[in-house]
């Protein structure tokens, strides 16, 4: 019996091997154009320690609408943008927690996406896993996995083991994906992703979800400014420009940020819009999402917002 | 609880190292918690239906055995052979009656779970055909995990016990052991107690081979279900579930597929339940022999679920075509028929009753009952041509034993079931009727392998994945013991197989939601 054991535990450890060893060839790069997420994610971690003052963090209008590169090169503020499309509440703050660890942050922008609709994990599995697969192992990221998906075990092994998810990937295989997970990565855009195409269209201003609070969401955003005030980071509330705000949801968000003590900026006020030198006809790459142009003018405008509150010597 | 799930394995892994770490007289103990366990998780609540069967079995059974014993010591004080054969018939009768109420009872509540809906709907179409407005009711009733399999296993066991076969268990516990054995409740096989009680109760002795044959059956059960099983049932379900778009040679591809997927999948599950058996050294009985290199009808159904088969021949046909009534009949139709044809009826009346049974088990839809009409409806013409056939094949010199001809048989059998297939598969009967009626309108100039699911990998793998089992099963048909085949090989070989076969699973298997790179390119926003 104890020789049956011990081959079948040595021929699981091998199989064990060779899972993990997989799983980062099998697991896509996240291609989005001419950036892949897999390579930023890289690239992040392998940021030095306490090189970062200002992280921006929410789903896809963070990620597309500050270029956090041009705050590092224009106005020399160590910012590093750790938004994903699609954000889960979860991942928000156990991405905040993560970065909070491992570098000297001031500020934190963060976009609250989903305060007011609910977060399904099996409709936006992709972006679920987009924001998962490239998250090193430790016991957060699992607790970031459990609270994100639920309960289904199953599910949570094939986020730590991602051969079982992507192993029908194995006939799409090319050279690049034995090795790019070994090779080094760096990203020029510090985590953001910037697109250039123009949307020329009308924006609609009407929403078709009402202002009320998603309470599972809005969990985990408020533990998230908590953690921030607990270590000391200043937390201010964003909310990048996007179709269907109305007075009803600026009005909540400034309610949210209020009573969590926080600032908040609200780029769809049209007052604001106009100082940051947004322009319906040329800063949108659609309806929801800045372009590089209107990321520039976002870019600037916050730039300058936090030269006033802070030293330049403290953001960088 | 999955037989292929993470829970499944640790509950495996977990009693095979607790039983070999108990006392020999206790391992029962260990394969009783870990069944009651499995069962509670995978069925919960409707556990109760599960110890009502073992209440009423194992008491019934205990009556049954008290009225013989009671009978045997009555007959040794008789006098008269008159008091004999009228005590005789006095306990016949008393055991006949408890048997029959603990039938009722059992079969009862699965009929009634089973086919209270098709009663319904039955009962609603009936009134409408003469005029009376009753609407049909749905009733929501969920089945017990394993209900037709436990429930037969019981019933066996209660018959046997009232022929005096077996002798009544006298251990409740190990009597509930006999029928929630975790490996096989689910998917059987339909053990009977005298081939697997003991050696459930034994406590057997470790055997490293066991180990790992049972190890290497189950690894190959799970590679036949989610390697071709899972990835058939997409092309299957893609033209079944839609089938007014597809005719002709779309649905003859979809049985063949489906013809594969059902063997696949049922016998992949009775592999994993033999194998995790096997790891503790109990052998269940066979269920599948290589069904499809079947010659005829009668022999696929000796190779097919021979477990259900061969309860319905013991308890049904052979009960039933040895009855009173039947006699009488047969001895009415030969003097009638002549006897060649006369003793025909009451064999074919007894099949048809069997065969409408075995349809019915697997549901309780009329397709079901068609399924088994149309197998019955095979062997009876088998039986009824059978003198005139072989007439025919001697006249035209046909040899029997050449190898031309045995792949015609196997072939001729192979499509006969595939045809059947269409009711065992379709929604309705009329669904199965008219895509078998319409499989027979080729339409080769249609026919496209593309856009039923499956991509041009998928039909690699189930090409190269079918011809793998093929050649498996050749060579088990020639009596080869493949798993032998590769404990003979030197270690890192039988490592490389092991890992191989492991990784062929995790790398090729049909499981998760698949991916496809169009979901997963980002869409941006």
């Amino acid at each position: 019996m104890g020789k049956f054991i011990r081959k079948t535990a040595l021929l699981l450890l091998v199989l064990l091997t060779l899972a993990v060893a997989a799983g980062p060839v099998l697991t896509p790069n996240w291609n989005t154009g001419d950036s892949c997420f897999g390579k930023t994610t890289k690239a992040y971690l392998a940021q030095p320690e306490d090189a970062i003052s200002v992280v921006t963090i929410g789903s896809s209008q963070v990620l597309r609408g500050i270029d956090t590169a041009a705050m590092a090169e224009d106005y020399g503020i160590d910012a590093y943008c750790r938004a994903t499309a699609v954000q889960a509440p979860a991942v928000t703050y156990y991405y905040t927690r993560e970065v909070i660890e491992h570098h000297n942050v001031k500020v934190i922008l963060a976009d609250f996406s989903f305060l007011y609709d609910s977060y399904d994990p099996d409709e936006y599995e992709p972006y679920v896993r987009y924001a998962f697969d490239y998250m090193p192992l430790s016991l957060d990221k699992v607790k970031a996995i459990r609270n994100t998906i639920g309960e289904t075990r199953q599910n949570m092994l094939s986020y730590l083991l991602p051969v079982l998810r992507y192993h029908d990937r194995w006939h799409d295989l090319t050279a690049e994906d034995f090795t790019w997970p070994f090779s080094s990565c760096t990203d020029p855009g510090k985590g953001s992703i910037l697109l250039d195409d123009v949307f020329t269209g009308e924006r609609n201003p009407v929403s078709e979800a009402p202002a009320d609070y998603v309470e599972d969401c809005k969990y985990w955003y408020e533990k998230t400014i908590s953690l921030c005030q607990e270590q000391g980071v200043e937390l201010i509330m964003i909310r990048l420009p996007r179709e269907g705000w109305d007075e009803a949801h600026a009005e909540a968000d400034a309610a949210f940020a209020e009573e969590n003590g926080v600032s908040y900026l609200d780029f769809n006020v049209p007052d604001l819009f106009r100082e940051v030198g947004l322009c319906e006809g040329t800063d949108f790459v659609d309806p929801n999402h800045l372009n590089r142009s209107g990321a520039e003018k976002l870019t600037a405008w916050l730039s300058d917002y936090l030269l006033t509150r802070y030293s330049p010597e403290d953001l960088s | 609880m999955n037989f292929i799930s993470i829970p499944f394995f640790l509950l495996t892994a977990v009693c095979v190292v607790l039983y070999y770490r108990f006392p020999k007289h206790l391992r029962w103990t260990v394969l009783l918690a870990g069944s009651m366990l499995f069962y509670l998780v995978a069925a919960g609540g409707l556990v109760l239906y599960f110890i009502g069967t073992i209440l009423t079995a194992f008491f019934g059974a205990l009556v049954l055995e008290r009225i013989r014993e009671r009978q045997k010591v009555l007959l040794s004080q008789a006098e008269t052979r008159d008091e004999k054969k009228a005590l005789k018939a006095q306990a016949d009768k008393q055991a006949r009656r408890v048997l029959v109420l603990v039938l009722v009872i059992n079969f009862g509540y699965l009929i009634l779970l089973k086919y209270l809906n098709a009663f319904s709907s039955g009962a609603a179409w009936l009134c409408g055909l003469v005029g009376l407005p009753v609407s049909e009711r749905t009733f929501d009733l969920v089945m017990p995990l394993g209900v037709s399999f436990y429930t037969f296993q019981a019933m066996g066991y209660e018959i046997d016990v009232y022929r005096g076969k077996v002798a009544a268990d006298r251990n409740i516990l190990k009597f509930a052991l006999f029928l929630s054995f975790f490996p096989q409740i689910v998917q059987g096989p339909i053990a009977r107690h005298s081939q697997l009680a003991h050696q459930l109760y034994a406590g057997n002795d470790f055997d490293y081979d066991n180990l790992r044959r049972g190890a290497l059956l189950a690894m190959f059960g799970i590679f036949k279900k989610l390697v071709i099983a899972d990835r058939a049932a997409v092309l299957v379900a893609a033209v079944f579930d839609t089938y007014p778009q597809y005719t002709g040679t779309f649905l003859m591809f979809a049985a063949v597929f489906y013809t594969l997927q059902l063997y696949c999948d049922f016998s992949g599950g009775i592999d994993i339940a033999a194998g995790v058996s096997l790891m503790f050294g109990v052998e269940l009985a066979k269920n599948f022999e290589r069904p499809y290199f079947s010659k005829n009808i009668p022999e696929f159904w000796r190779r097919w679920h021979m477990s259900l088969g061969s309860w319905c021949r013991d308890y049904i046909f052979y009960p039933m075509s040895l009855s009173k009534p039947m006699t009488r009949l047969s001895k009415k139709c030969r003097k009638v028929m002549g006897n060649t044809y006369g003793k025909m009826v009451t064999v074919i009346l007894c099949q048809l009753v069997s065969f409408v049974i075995i349809g019915l088990w697997h549901g309780a839809q009329f397709m079901h009952a068609a399924f088994g009409l149309y197998h019955a409806g095979l062997i009876i013409l088998g039986i009824l041509f059978e003198p005139m056939i072989l007439k025919v094949s001697k006249k035209l010199r046909v040899n029997p034993d050449s190898k031309l001809f045995q792949a015609f048989q196997i072939l001729r059998t192979l499509f006969l079931v595939m045809m059947g297939r269409f009711f065992s598969r379709a929604s309705g009967f009329r669904q199965g009727a008219s895509m078998m009626f319409h499989a027979f309108v080729p339409n080769f100039r249609d026919f496209t392998i593309w856009g039923l699911g499956l991509t041009g990998w998928d039909y690699a793998i189930v090409a190269v994945a079918t011809a793998a089992l093929f050649c498996i099963s050749l060579a088990q048909e020639r009596g080869y013991s493949v798993s032998q085949v590769i404990f003979s090989r030197p270690l890192v070989q039988r490592w490389c197989m092991y890992l191989l076969i492991v990784i062929l699973v995790v790398l090729l298997g049909a499981y998760g939601p698949g991916y496809n790179s169009a979901d997963f390119i980002y869409m941006g926003y």
